[in-house]
């Protein structure tokens, strides 16, 4: 069943599709089979990276040059997940857990990058948020998208962070 | 194309109500090839007919009907005729509600045997558990796009859910995260992903969070096997000689009454409805009301151990920004009896808007003290506790003869008093709360008492001794056995999670039953 409400002209752009896999870079296999267990696993920088190459590849444009980063040493497992009860990866702190310290800001996508009441263009739409974070609001949404469901498609959780806007 | 069915054919499964657990149930037995009238109190609207305006769209959705609460928990004091917030519509409070989606955990299917016998309370073990519900869980979490499973990404936290998360940690907190909502974070079932426009309690215009108002039904129409009649209010059941329900009898949009013929009837008219419904269908035969020769329908009636924190921040928040409730601490939800109470709680995040923040951060509350708290609203942040609450046999559900509605039917009466054991987990909870505000940085924080009760359980309560509740594992009545009940209403225990989910899995695995038993004849 398909929603007859006006708002749905927007339904086409809110997961946009990926680059066929036969004309894709070769970094594009990885990108799409990424789970958040493995994003999480990487660091910040590590993070920063897969987003805006993830962002080239959901919107067909060309990769940005930086180079993926490898996975960390020991593999996805490393990562601590905040999990839910009924799973079970939990392991050592490490990108999730440095993610929430480290900048960031309001995550939600619908407020990012809005206009605040003051005039001026600020992180999330948000004065400096009370959590202190300020940087890459995306990658923010990203990482809490992502937290407590590792077995989501990294991509996913992308375009969850984006919403319509990809 | 719906399909319109005699009023005289008995051949139909009537179902009274279209929320979470009707219009579930009235869209499973339609692709069953089942046909199903389903008969709706309330109109039909759509997301684009939703206000996004507290209470514009309160005035717009809410059941209003004459309600009075009784009791000494705070609401029948605050909120006398306002005992629930419950919604009169095609969908029912599946338009209201914010989409938190969880599963009970095991031990809370089994209370009784996992708490022990507890003073004052009617603790029981369903006669379910995890494994048995575990596929109609899978089921119902694919059908709404519940995030968190089946591969569904997360919901990206706002800043409300980036104060609960950093306080929520710094106190030393580990499971923390947007929650398990039904509510899209990506395009899913032909419906969009969430903007994030935070007007999830006042029914979601763009159609991102699941309800069976424009999932649900339509899908069911669609088959041709179900026709949904709104404003269409069932005033009783009624039965034969030998105890068997034969048909509805209800007020039309007109406020004329008109009776549709059944072979099977299903109450998902919601917990205070539901019972009064089976109370006001007494008849020479049963006279007590349908279904009660145990006495207890409207008994054990559960609404959760709720109250919320809020928090005022040195600097903006902006907590009405992004989805009402994505964000989950989930530390305190297990079952540990060392904190001087047995059960848990999760504590969710919450915003309400200024209009109605207005009227509950302190209802009745007035002067300095309370305008300082609204003048630092852009400042807040706000959590809700969600606990299991003790069953009791004396909070219950009646009716009220003397006092009538608009049909000439007597009233509902919601009787509440706090176990201690609620009392014990709600001060715990709200301890707890403050703590986590306080270390992400709150000046101030503000518990605030119960809202008119959102999460309305039990008072037809399944279980496997006729003597003890109204329904058995199916949901069907003890005493009759064409006749089930498909809602909230069936909870044996409340568990400290959102009922919703529970309520539709539950409603899955009902026309499962009822397909396969009227396809062998029994029913
Ligand atoms: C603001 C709000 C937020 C919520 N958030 C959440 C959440 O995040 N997660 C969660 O799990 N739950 C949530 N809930 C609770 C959730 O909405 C309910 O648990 C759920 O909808 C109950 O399902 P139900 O089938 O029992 O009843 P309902 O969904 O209420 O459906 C009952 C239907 O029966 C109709 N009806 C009643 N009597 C009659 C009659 N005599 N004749 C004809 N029709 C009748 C009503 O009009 C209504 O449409 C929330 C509720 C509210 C109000
Ligand atoms: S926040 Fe999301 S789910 Fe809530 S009303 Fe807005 S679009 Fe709908």
């Amino acid at each position: 069943m398909k929603l007859s409400l006006p708002a749905l002209a927007f339904a086409g752009l809110t997961a946009a599709a990926p680059v066929p896999a036969q004309e894709a870079p070769p970094d594009a296999a990885r990108l799409e089979a990424m789970t958040c267990r493995e994003f999480l696993a990487l660091d910040a920088a590590g993070q920063a990276t897969v987003k805006a190459a993830m962002q080239a590849h959901a919107s067909g444009e060309p990769p940005p040059g930086a180079p993926l980063p490898a996975p960390p040493a020991g593999g996805a497992a490393s990562a601590r997940v905040v999990e839910d009860r009924t799973g079970a990866a939990e392991g050592p702190d490490t990108a999730a857990t440095e993610m929430a310290a480290a900048p960031g800001g309001a995550a939600a996508p619908g407020v990012a990058g809005g206009q605040n009441e003051s005039g001026k263009v600020a992180p999330g739409g948000t004065e400096a948020s009370v959590t202190d974070e300020g940087g890459d609001l995306r990658l923010l949404a990203m990482r809490t998208s992502c937290e407590g469901g590792p077995d989501a498609l990294a991509l996913n959780a992308l375009r969850a962070a984006f919403g319509n806007s990809l | 194309m719906a399909a319109p069915f005699s009023k005289t054919d008995d051949s139909v499964v009537v179902i009274i109500g279209t929320g979470a657990g009707g219009g579930t149930l009235a869209n499973e037995l339609a692709q069953k090839g089942i046909s199903v009238v389903a008969l709706e109190a309330g109109g039909r609207y759509l997301p684009e007919d939703y206000v996004n305006d507290e209470w514009a769209s309160f005035a717009q959705l809410a059941w209003l009907d004459t309600r009075r609460s009784d009791g000494s928990f705070r609401l029948a004091r605050d909120f006398a005729g306002l005992p629930s917030w419950i919604v009169k519509a095609v969908g029912g409070t599946t338009t209201h509600w914010a989409g938190a989606s969880l599963r009970f955990q095991d031990h809370e299917w089994k209370a009784l045997t996992n708490y022990g016998r507890v003073e004052g309370a009617s603790l029981l073990d369903w006669p379910l558990d995890a494994a048995e519900m575990d596929p109609w869980y899978t089921l119902a979490e694919a059908k709404m796009g519940v995030t968190r499973t089946n591969g569904q990404p997360g919901l990206p936290g706002n800043t409300n859910f980036l104060v609960l998360e950093k306080g929520a940690k710094a106190v030393g907190y580990k499971e923390v995260h947007t929650g398990r909502m039904a509510i899209n974070s990506i395009e899913y079932g032909g419906r969009q992903a969430c903007q994030q426009t935070g007007f999830c309690f006042q029914g979601c215009k763009w159609g991102a969070k699941w309800s069976t108002a424009y999932t649900e039904i339509p899908l069911g129409e669609e088959t041709g096997n179900l026709e949904v009649r709104e404003r269409c209010h069932a005033a009783r059941i009624e039965h034969d000689d030998k105890g068997r329900v034969t048909g509805v009898v209800y007020f039309d949009a007109s406020g004329v009454e008109q009776r549709q013929a059944a072979r099977i009837v299903c109450v998902a008219g919601n917990t205070i409805e539901s019972p009064r419904l089976l109370l006001n269908s007494a008849s020479s035969m049963f006279p007590d009301g349908l279904a009660n020769s145990s006495g207890q329908v409207g008994r054990n009636y559960m609404r959760h151990v709720t109250g919320s924190v809020y928090s005022i921040f040195e600097r903006p928040v902006r907590m009405w920004r992004g989805t009402t409730m994505a964000g989950i601490m989930q530390d305190e939800a297990r079952h540990d009896p060392s904190r001087g109470f047995v059960g848990g709680y999760e504590l969710e995040t919450l915003s309400l808007g200024l209009p109605f923040m207005a009227a509950f951060l302190d209802p009745g509350a007035w002067g300095r003290e309370f305008t300082s708290a609204i003048d630092g609203y852009e400042n807040m942040a706000g959590m809700w506790i969600v606990g299991e609450d003790m069953p009791q046999e004396t909070n219950r559900v009646t009716v009220d003869t003397a006092v009538v509605d608009q049909f000439g039917l007597p009233t509902p009466v919601v009787h509440y008093d706090d176990h201690p054991n609620d009392v014990a987990m709600r001060d715990h909870a709200y301890e707890r709360g403050i703590a986590i505000h306080r270390a992400a940085g709150a000046v101030r924080s503000l518990p605030t008492p119960p809202y008119p009760s959102t999460h309305n359980i039990g008072t037809n309560r399944m279980s496997d001794n006729p003597r003890d509740g109204v329904v058995n594992r199916w949901g069907q009545t003890h005493d009759i056995p064409n006749l089930f009940v498909s809602d909230g209403s069936q909870f044996t225990t409340g568990a400290a999670e959102n009922p919703t989910l529970t309520i539709v899995a539950l409603a899955i695995r009902q026309a499962d039953h009822i397909a396969r038993e009227m396809g062998a004849g029994n029913l």
